[in-house]
């Protein structure tokens, strides 16, 4: 009863073929009223796992349970968990009123009570003057709309939605996850989110569980994963990381010396590194200085220019530096900032705290 | 003019044309033609006519003959067609959700095969079966006959509206609360309607136009429209035989613009 | 069954529930369990009342055991018969108890039977059995010569030691025009009984020319329709599938008034003095091809249009503009890409046609009609239900081999015909 666990994945596994596991011994605590996103590539098992969770994917092993309660062998419409669908899966033949009712009658709610729900998760999505309309008359952000209304409307605790907004256009796109997280918040449900999209699982989620090959790689608040990754895994994926090879040459307390090629570069080891083993040099790109900037920087190098790209509010400055070429740097278009000119050499820096030295993909992940 | 292009297919096209017209006179003239002689007032199939007159329609209408044929074609055609829709649904839905494979195809082309096999040995394997079942001369043999004659249509018919049908609307469903026939009866049926009702119509009118498995099956008392048409034209032709003739034009005809609005109601429902 | 098969609610410390693989998913077992429930009945029906009934009726082609029905124990008396000199008293006593004790209607199947192989059969096994059932206490061969001279041809019993066995080559091979000889071999009829050859040869020959027909109409016809504006192609498609919703009937009393020697086709042309008498153009093979091409030209339409529809027309233009002549743009680009829809098309026509029965018996003469005619006559008038099978089973036998043909055909890319 004092638990604030919601969701608990215990051990669960998934193979459709018996010998291939899409999910390997999942572990994962999902809190009360919490927004978790499940973000990876696709194939990772991030789409299974909530597949599983809502009743569509048998299990091959292990057990979910909701409020402490074994859901992992129940049918789907016994589990009381809303779930929007990235085809939004709107009922065609039924309008908009008529579709959010459908989870209320099919428990079969009295009238009454269905018209006033049906009336204020018409109003909680502002769309009250559309409800006679079909869902092929509909744009896609109402039709998003509706889809979250209908999943909402029969007040269970815990939403899935499986890559909601992945039909919609950019601006559309942005525009709704804040609806989402703001509707989230006010009814204090619990979220289960899936997505490819890293930009969106930062911007919405309270923790996310970043996924490859059927394990979660890291689960953390989005400032701690963009931060402090914990594997090259994670780096890579989430934002822009200059990624470079080298061998631990040794290692004291939260700093080690790293060989990369001839140079040496003091870094910050994360996870599980040890002495003459390979690591990954994790760099991200608005970290790095250039010229007179990188003077007081605790590892500084000559780099050349290769090419000088404009994004508006900021450059992106390509070098070739530490034997490695599309090294990226970006550069705010701050006032009185000159960009170097390609094919000038220019000199690199960073400190020991931005450079983490990570487990290299691919290595020991265990 | 001088640089006057020249479109090289479009001597071409004009010659399919002009055929395209020939082929639909030939296809639709015959049956236009003899269209106003059932109006006839004489008794001869013959232009010019005599004089209008609804005298034949007045015969189709009250001679026992023709009242008898027409109301066994429309209880056969009904029955069949509601037998053929129910077993063609459920065998759709049912093939639907088998796994694709051999069995898969084997079912599906069992259930298709009465399109493809010719009536004259449908009609005489029944006829030597009936015989020793005690169907013979029975209404229920025909029944049944052109039940198994209809089914392929609404398999077809259903089983592609299901191939179209999102199953992520099922899933949709039940994560919505609803039990597995709640989800068929409120989210599958109603959307596959159209495509049933167009299977019906063609199990209907394949029933109300056969012929030949009614000629070895029929006793005496079940004389259809179509043998009462096909004695008319062996033996006497007369007006009358072409008034039946355009009551099973209309009816014909009158399903297919059935169809035909079934099918633009649910794609405008779906467009619109 | 184990504790881990059903999970416990109630237990909050169930992580440690073991891996149970084998567990049913929610839409395992159960699912499977109604989809036969769906197919079920429906496959029940079709093989009792479709694929059952057809079996049956095809295997009269082979299956023959009336006179093994009637006449058991003279058929296990015969088996070691030498077949060159006259059969012994004991096969005679057989034959004569048989008699007596047959089942008049089997009795009657038997003698059908055995007349289809010697006429005069017939009459003389039912002869003898009303002498042997007079005589109470007849015995031995010279008994049955007493009722009936012709038992001293050896012949006759030949025959009846041939259609002892319930198995007979007897209907396929007259299907075929063939017979089985005295000495075993099999060999052609004589020409004055030769009939079902032509038979066969006039259908597929029928079928042939009204395919070729349709296909040369069909071609300018789709062509039009697919390269027509929508709202065009629609309104043709109407058209063209018009008389498909018209009754078989209704279209051949249509041709029967239409060109009959007193018809409107005939004294039209009469009147613009462009014939002085009536020419025939139904209740022969003219009529025949006319009725058929009216009813099967949809058929071979429908599958070229859709293919037709599905070449884009850049290809053409393409060919065009690299400089190819008309005649290569066609047979180079255009037609290898409609050339399922052409073999669909061409298939389905002529597989129709040759099971055709009501349009030849409406609208054609004795000389033109097909396989489904005779096994219809052999089933109603002349009640030869072996042998109406054994011509049910060359019309399946000629239809399985079109489809298999047609399976062999190599398709470039996606069929296109039939969506």
């Amino acid at each position: 009863m004092t638990s604030n666990i919601h969701v608990q994945f215990a051990g669960v596994s998934k193979s459709y073929d018996g010998r291939t596991l899409i999910v390997d011994d999942l572990n994962l605590e999902i809190e009360k009223g919490e927004f978790l996103t499940l973000l990876g590539p696709s194939g990772s098992g991030k789409s299974t796992c909530l597949m599983m969770l809502a009743g569509f994917e048998p299990l091959s092993g292990g057990d979910i349970l909701v409020d402490q309660v074994s859901v992992g062998y129940l049918e789907p419409q016994k589990r009381n968990i809303g779930m929007v669908f990235q085809s939004y899966a709107l009922f065609p033949h039924m309008s908009v009123a008529d579709n959010i009712a459908f989870p209320l009658k099919a428990r079969g709610r009295p009238k009454a009570e269905i018209r006033e729900k049906v009336a204020g998760a018409l109003g909680m999505i502002q769309m009250d003057h559309m409800k006679d309309r079909m869902p092929g008359q509909l744009s896609g952000g109402q039709q998003q709309r509706v889809a979250l209304a209908r999943a909402l409307v029969f007040e269970p605790s815990l939403v899935l939605m499986d890559e909601p907004l992945g039909a919609l256009d950019k601006q559309l796109r942005e525009e709704m996850q804040y609806e989402i997280m703001h509707i989230q918040k006010r009814l204090g449900v619990t979220v289960v989110y899936v997505t490819h999209d890293q930009t969106e699982a930062l911007t919405m989620s309270d923790r996310i569980a970043v996924f490859n090959g059927g394990r979660i790689q890291q689960l953390a608040r989005p400032e701690v994963l963009y931060q402090n990754p914990q594997n090259a895994f994670v780096a890579s994926f989430i934002g822009e990381n200059n990624s470079v090879p080298g061998t631990v040459l040794s290692l004291k307390g939260s700093e080690c010396r790293v060989r990369v090629g001839t140079d040496e570069i003091m870094a910050h080891p994360v996870g599980d590194i040890a002495e003459s083993k390979p690591v990954a040099l994790s760099l991200r790109p608005e970290r790095v200085v250039l010229g007179s900037r990188a003077q007081a920087a605790d590892n500084r190098f000559d780099a050349v220019v290769t090419e000088v790209i404009f994004h508006g509010d900021h450059q992106r400055v390509v070098l070739d530096v530490l034997g490695q070429s599309g090294f990226v740097v970006k550069v705010p278009n701050s006032a009185g900032f000159e960009p170097p000119e390609v094919g000038k050499a220019v000199s690199v820096g960073w400190t020991i705290k931005d450079c983490h030295a990570l487990a290299p993909i691919g290595g020991s992940t265990a | 003019m001088k640089y006057k292009q020249v479109n090289p297919m479009q001597k071409w096209q004009r010659l399919s044309g002009l055929l395209t017209l020939l082929v639909l006179i030939f296809l639709i003239l015959p049956i236009v033609i003899i269209m106003p002689l059932s109006l006839s007032s004489g008794s001869f199939l013959s232009y010019p006519m005599p004089g209008f007159s609804m005298r034949w329609y007045e015969e189709l209408l009250t001679n026992y003959k023709w009242t008898k044929a027409l109301q066994n074609s429309a209880i056969i055609g009904i029955s069949s067609a509601v037998l053929a829709m129910v077993i063609g649904l459920m065998a759709a839905i049912g093939i639907n959700a088998m796994k694709k494979g051999a069995a898969r195809a084997v079912v599906m082309g069992l259930f298709i095969a009465p399109l493809m096999t010719p009536l004259i040995i449908m009609a005489v394997s029944l006829f030597l079966f009936y015989s020793k079942l005690g169907l013979s001369g029975k209404m229920l043999g025909i029944i049944i006959a052109h039940a198994i004659l209809g089914t392929p249509f609404v398999v077809v018919s259903v089983f592609a509206g299901l191939q179209k049908f999102d199953m992520t609307l099922m899933r949709a469903a039940k994560s919505l609360g609803a039990s597995s026939w709640y989800a068929y009866r409120n989210v599958m049926f109603p959307i596959l309607k159209p495509a049933v009702v167009s299977g019906l119509l063609f199990a209907f009118v394949t029933s109300f136009d056969e012929i030949i498995i009614v000629l070895f099956l029929a006793g005496p008392d079940h004389i259809t429209l179509p043998i009462r048409l096909f004695e008319g034209i062996r033996d006497e032709l007369t007006p009358v035989v072409i008034s039946a003739a355009m009551v099973m034009v209309l009816i014909s005809v009158g399903s297919m613009g059935l169809i035909e609005w079934v099918r633009r109601r649910s794609e405008a429902a779906k467009e619109a | 069954m184990s504790d881990a098969a059903t999970p416990n609610p109630s237990d909050s410390s169930s992580l440690q529930l073991g891996p149970p693989k084998a567990r049913p998913g929610p839409r395992g077992g159960p699912k499977n369990w109604v989809t036969m429930g769906l197919v079920l009945p429906g496959l029940l029906f079709f093989l009792v009342m479709f694929v059952w009934p057809i079996a049956q009726m095809l295997s009269h082609a082979v299956y023959s055991p009336e006179v093994q029905i009637a006449l058991p124990r003279t058929v296990a008396a015969m088996a070691d018969w030498d077949v060159t000199t006259p059969p012994s008293d004991a096969i005679a006593d057989a034959l004569i108890l048989d008699l007596k004790n047959a089942d008049r209607g089997d009795l009657a199947s038997a003698a059908r039977r055995l007349n289809y192989e010697q006429s005069g059969f017939r009459a003389a096994l039912l002869k003898t059995a009303r002498e042997v059932r007079r005589s109470d206490g007849a015995k031995g061969y010279q008994a049955l010569l007493d009722a009936d001279k012709d038992w001293a041809d050896l012949a006759r019993w030949r025959v009846l030691r041939s259609a002892g066995s319930a198995y007979t080559s007897y209907y396929l091979l007259t299907a075929l025009d063939l017979e089985k000889r005295p000495d075993g071999s099999i060999g052609r009829v004589p020409g004055d009984r030769a009939l079902f050859v032509t038979v066969i040869l006039r259908t597929l020959w029928l079928s042939l020319v009204v395919t070729v027909i349709c296909l040369f109409l069909a071609f300018p016809v789709s062509y039009t329709i697919a390269s027509a504006k929508p709202g065009r192609q629609a309104l043709l498609m109407l058209l063209i599938l018009l008389p498909f919703w018209i009754s078989l009937l209704v279209r051949s009393s249509a041709w029967v008034i239409l060109l009959q020697d007193n018809g409107l086709v005939n004294t039209a042309l009469l009147k613009l003095g462009i014939i002085t008498e009536p020419v025939q153009l139904i209740f022969n093979r003219t009529g025949v091809y006319i009725g058929l091409v009216h009813v099967l030209l949809p058929f071979m339409v429908l599958p070229i249009t859709n293919a037709m529809r599905a070449v884009p027309k850049d290809y053409v233009r393409a060919a065009f503009s690299m400089g190819a002549s008309a005649p290569r743009a066609l047979f180079q680009v255009y037609l290898p890409q409609i050339w399922p829809g052409v073999a669909a098309g061409s298939l389905l026509t002529f597989v129709i046609c040759v099971g055709y029965y009501v349009t030849p018996l409406l609208i054609g003469g004795n000389q033109d009609q097909m396989l489904s005619y005779f096994i219809a006559f052999y089933t109603n008038q002349s009640v030869n239900w072996g042998l109406a099978s054994a011509l049910s089973a060359v019309l399946c036998a000629i239809m399985l081999l079109l489809m298999g043909l047609y399976a062999l055909v190599p398709r470039r890319g996606g069929t296109t015909a039939g969506r």
